[in-house]
């Protein structure tokens, strides 16, 4: 019997790119060597994953791209959340929260289906894995950015509970 | 400096355990009442009991060789119940083996070596001089009216460390500033660039001069129109700052010695006291100033401000940092003295402790924002509202954006 296909998997279809057309990979795959760094527990468990950075490289060549995104069953239903992987210093701060409007932006305007994946879980959706430590520490004015941008403070690892 | 210094403590006060090595710069963090200024005290009283015991001699006070007593004038009153008495009688070597049981008792072990008070009590005197200069919490009392207080000025409950730091400022003001009129800013004493941080951002113009008053030197500031200010309109954080100032003039000899007399170690309880953050940022130079001079220094804060300075160090000192960048941080010059001050501050060890309400004392040095440790990631508790309120924000604005994007649809 052939396999269902996850809403995660079935809303990367839909995208109308050709470019995302072989993106999506099962489980946490498209990570590849940072797939070691997010897990998951308990009941959630991954649907799927997208490398969007390689996908839309020829798409979008100076655009900000976001890198990953990741489908997670969770008690209820499935959502969509998204991991970029990225040097945490105060410096940086600026650079991902340009990549956030990026991938705000092209999912409202392309890809609409892992949009309402996205938003209808009210949790965290949006996260900074840090490469080489986090260097941004709470209270101060780029940590506020942050949470003003509904991110939170980059982890060095990330584990959906 | 050279070697390490391990103060070991079990159940005295609030502190259940602790192990504390100590760096060139040791910050201690944590809630009031955790122990912070208890083991703070400690330590000065394990390097200088000779000196301590010597100047109650001095003063014609006597604890009639009870340890109980001793314990009441050193700490203060109604302190003589943090140390338990079972320890003295208990306390072997083999107790605080690893995996061994909690004893009752207090346990102090300062590097190698079990210490009980009351031994130090007894034992005969090798050193007369003070090893630890200790500037408490209680600094302001100092002063009264602008006026210094000697060590008699105070009650015999009081605590030591508050007696003798006004004893020595009393000495300072009244001795060896007895001929100036002048104490801030001075030739002689600080180097030109931080008295003009200091003037910038703790007196703003004013000037710290003595006036007499009944054969006795009284603190004033001076306007820069020649106006006397008296203590009571100065703000709190140049109350606060004074006594924190004339310590530091105590500890920082005018002439080429880099320190005073056999003075080694330094501690300052609350150097934030009333001051605003570029304040602080101001007295943590002076901090790395006593570091250069090859003082250890312990810190007791509640400021994240000073722990901003440990971490960008250590990561400093991890990434290669130049002292350009340690001189950028506070704002300061590239002068011939301050990189030589900025390029020892990146040679120093950092140590930072967290003393948890619960009496655990956790080495949180790494300060790692990202630590798996909500000790060292909440830099022991000083982020940790910080970090909740950017928490509940982005909540709040993921909210947002799913009731725009979805409206009614997913109901509330």
């Amino acid at each position: 019997m052939e396999r269902m296909e996850s809403e995660f998997q079935e809303a990367v279809n839909r995208v109308s790119l050709l470019a995302l057309a072989n993106a999506y990979q099962p489980g946490k795959q498209a990570l590849g060597d940072y797939a070691g760094k997010v897990d998951c527990e308990g009941s959630k468990r991954f649907t799927g994953s997208i490398d969007l950075d390689s996908a839309l490289k020829s798409s979008y060549p100076d655009s900000p791209r976001w890198d990953y995104g990741l489908g997670l069953q969770t008690s209820g239903q499935e959502i969509a959340v998204w991991v970029e992987v990225h040097p945490a210093h105060t410096s940086n701060v600026r650079e991902v929260l340009n990549k956030l409007d990026w991938l705000k932006g092209w999912l409202q305007s392309q890809a609409n289906a892992l949009w309402r994946l996205t938003v209808r879980n009210r949790g965290r959706r949006y996260f900074w894995l840090a490469t080489k430590g986090v260097h941004i520490r709470p209270g101060t004015p780029q940590a506020r950015q942050l949470s003003r941008a509904g991110l939170e403070l980059p982890r060095e690892w990330i584990v959906f509970r | 400096m050279g070697d390490t210094k391990t103060l070991r403590v079990q159940n005295l006060g609030p502190i259940q355990e602790a192990e504390v090595v100590f760096g060139d710069l040791t910050v201690l963090v944590g809630p009031q009442a955790s122990g912070k200024s208890i083991f703070m005290q400690l330590l000065k009283v394990l390097l200088d009991y000779g000196p301590i015991r010597e100047e109650f001699k001095r003063f014609g006070i006597d604890w009639q060789k009870r340890w109980e007593n001793f314990l009441e004038l050193y700490f203060g009153e109604g302190m003589s119940e943090i140390y338990r008495e079972s320890a003295e009688e208990q306390g072997a070597e083999s107790e605080i083996r690893e995996g061994a049981e909690r004893p009752a008792g207090t346990l102090i072990q300062w590097n190698q070596s079990v210490i009980r008070l009351s031994e130090l009590l007894t034992r005969r005197i090798r050193e007369q001089e003070e090893q630890m200069f200790y500037i408490p919490a209680q600094r302001v009392l100092a002063l009264r009216d602008g006026l210094t207080r000697p060590f008699t000025d105070y009650r015999a409950g009081d605590p030591f460390v508050v007696r003798e730091f006004a004893e020595k400022i009393h000495q300072l003001v009244q001795s060896e500033f007895a001929t100036k009129e002048e104490l801030f800013p001075q030739e002689r004493r600080l180097k030109s660039e931080y008295r003009e941080i200091l003037n910038q951002h703790i007196f703003a113009g004013f000037g710290l001069r003595t006036e007499m008053e009944r054969f006795q030197r009284r603190l004033v500031l001076k306007s820069p129109t020649g106006r006397s200010l008296s203590f009571l309109v100065w703000s709190a954080g140049q109350r606060e700052f004074v006594p924190l100032l004339l310590g530091l003039y105590w500890l920082i000899p005018p002439t080429k010695k880099s320190r005073r007399g056999r003075v080694e170690w330094v501690a300052i309880e609350e150097l934030e006291m009333g001051l605003h953050p570029v304040a602080i940022s101001a007295v943590m130079v002076l901090v790395l100033e006593l570091l250069h001079r090859g003082y250890r220094v312990v810190l007791s804060t509640h400021s994240p401000h000073i722990l901003d300075v440990v971490w960008a160090l250590q990561i400093m000192q991890s990434h290669q940092g130049r002292p350009a960048n340690v001189l950028r941080m506070f704002s300061l010059p590239s002068t011939g003295p301050l990189r030589e001050l900025a390029e020892d501050a990146l040679k120093k060890t950092y140590r930072v402790y967290y003393f948890r309400r619960d009496g655990k004392v956790v080495d949180i040095t790494g300060l790692n924002p990202g630590a798996p440790s909500e000790d060292e990631a909440g830099w022991g508790g000083l982020t940790e509202f910080s970090g909740k309120v950017g928490d509940i924000i982005a909540e709040v604005v993921r909210q947002a954006e799913s009731q725009e994007a979805l409206g009614g649809e997913n109901g509330k």
